[in-house]
C-alpha cells in the first residue's frame, strides 16, 4: 500500500467504524436485557401473605416459580392480571405474586372483585424485597428454579406474543 | 398625577415585598421539608452527596440519583443513607447496588470484559493518531 493511499484511507476507515458504533448505539437499550440478576439466588425475606401469615423465601423453592411483581396503582398490571386470570392454572410451575409498594387492603379489594391468579402472594408494602431484587418498575417477571436461583427476568407487559415467544419457551427449558 | 403615581408605586412596593416574603417563606419551608426527608448528619451528608452524584437514576435515565425525585430514587437514597449510618463503606454500598441494579447504575463504568473496549479505545485512537500524524509529516518532508 502506498503511503498516500494509506493516509487517505485511514481517517475515513476510522470515521466509518466510529459512525457504525454510534448508529448501533442509538438502537441499543440497556433496559431491555437486565442480565445482572441471573444466577443469583433469591434473597432471604420475612413478609406476610394476603391472610397475614408469615411467608419466607422457602415458598419459591422446590418448584419452578414465576414471580410476578405488581401493584394495584399500575395500569399495565390490570392487563397482566386479566391475562394471568385467562390462563389455565399451570401444573409445572407456581405463580407467586409480589405486591410492590401497595397496601393489603387495595389488593384484597381488587382480588375479591376479579380473582387471584397467584398460588401465593407476598405483600411488600415498603418495597424492600423488590429493591433487593433490583426491581425498578411494575410489572416485572422473574423465573426462579427449584433451587431458588433466578434464571430469567422479563420487564414489561405480558401478552400472547410475549408469553408464547419469550416466557413459555423459558419455562419449558427449565422444567 | 404625582400623588397618584406615588400611591401606585408605594402600593406596588408593598405587593412586591409581600410576594418576595411569600417566596422566601416557601423556600425556607421547602428546605425544611427536604431536610426532614433524609435524617442524616451533616458529616455524612457530604459523603452521601458525593456518592449519589455518581449514581444514575433508574427511572429518569439521564439524571443522577441525587437530583432525582422519582419514588424509586427516593427509596434508594433512603437505603444509602441508612447503610451509611450503619457504618458501611461507599464501596460496599456501590457493590450492593450494582449486584441488584447492574453496572448501568454507575456513571463511570467499571473495567471488565464488556467495557475494556470503551476504556482502551481512546488510548488506542490517540496513539494511532499520533503515529499516523508522524508518518504523514515525515512523508511530506520526503516529497
Amino acid at each position: 500500500m502506498s503511503p498516500k493511499f494509506y493516509n487517505r484511507l485511514m481517517p475515513v476507515a476510522i470515521f466509518v467504524t466510529f459512525l457504525g458504533f454510534l448508529i448501533k448505539g442509538l438502537y441499543l437499550s440497556p433496559l431491555e436485557k437486565p442480565l445482572h440478576q441471573i444466577g443469583r439466588s433469591i434473597p432471604k425475606f420475612q413478609l406476610f401473605d394476603l391472610e397475614q401469615n408469615p411467608i419466607t423465601e422457602t415458598v419459591m423453592k422446590g418448584q419452578l416459580t414465576l414471580l410476578h411483581i405488581f401493584a394495584s396503582w399500575c395500569s399495565t398490571c390490570q392487563y397482566d392480571h386479566a391475562f394471568l386470570m385467562s390462563m389455565k392454572k399451570p401444573e409445572t410451575f407456581n405463580i407467586v405474586g409480589l405486591v410492590y409498594k401497595d397496601t393489603l387492603k387495595n389488593i384484597t379489594e381488587w382480588f375479591e372483585q376479579s380473582g387471584d391468579p397467584h398460588q401465593f402472594t407476598i405483600v411488600d408494602e415498603r418495597g424492600e424485597l423488590a429493591m433487593d431484587l433490583g426491581v425498578y418498575g411494575t410489572p416485572e417477571y422473574f423465573l426462579i428454579d427449584k433451587q431458588g436461583i433466578i434464571q430469567f427476568r422479563y420487564v414489561g407487559e405480558l401478552n400472547d406474543s410475549v408469553w408464547n415467544e419469550i416466557i413459555q419457551p423459558k419455562i419449558l427449558d427449565l422444567s | 398625577m404625582i400623588r397618584c403615581g406615588m400611591r401606585l408605586s408605594s402600593l406596588r412596593f408593598w405587593t412586591y415585598l409581600k410576594q418576595s416574603l411569600y417566596v422566601i417563606l416557601l423556600i425556607i419551608f421547602c428546605g425544611q421539608l427536604a431536610a426532614k426527608e433524609l435524617e442524616i448528619s451533616e458529616q455524612l451528608y457530604k459523603r452521601f452527596h458525593c456518592l449519589t452524584k455518581k449514581l444514575r437514576c433508574h427511572v429518569c435515565v439521564n439524571q443522577s440519583l441525587f437530583d432525582s425525585n422519582a419514588p424509586l430514587s427516593q427509596d434508594m437514597k433512603n437505603l444509602i443513607a441508612s447503610k451509611m449510618q450503619s457504618g458501611e463503606s461507599d464501596q460496599e454500598i456501590v457493590d450492593y447496588l450494582v449486584l441488584r441494579y447492574g453496572d448501568r447504575i454507575l456513571y463511570t463504568p467499571r473495567l471488565n470484559q464488556w467495557t475494556v473496549v470503551l476504556w482502551l479505545l481512546p488510548i488506542i485512537l490517540l496513539v494511532s493518531i499520533f503515529l499516523h500524524a508522524r508518518q504523514f509529516f515525515s512523508w511530506e518532508k520526503q516529497q
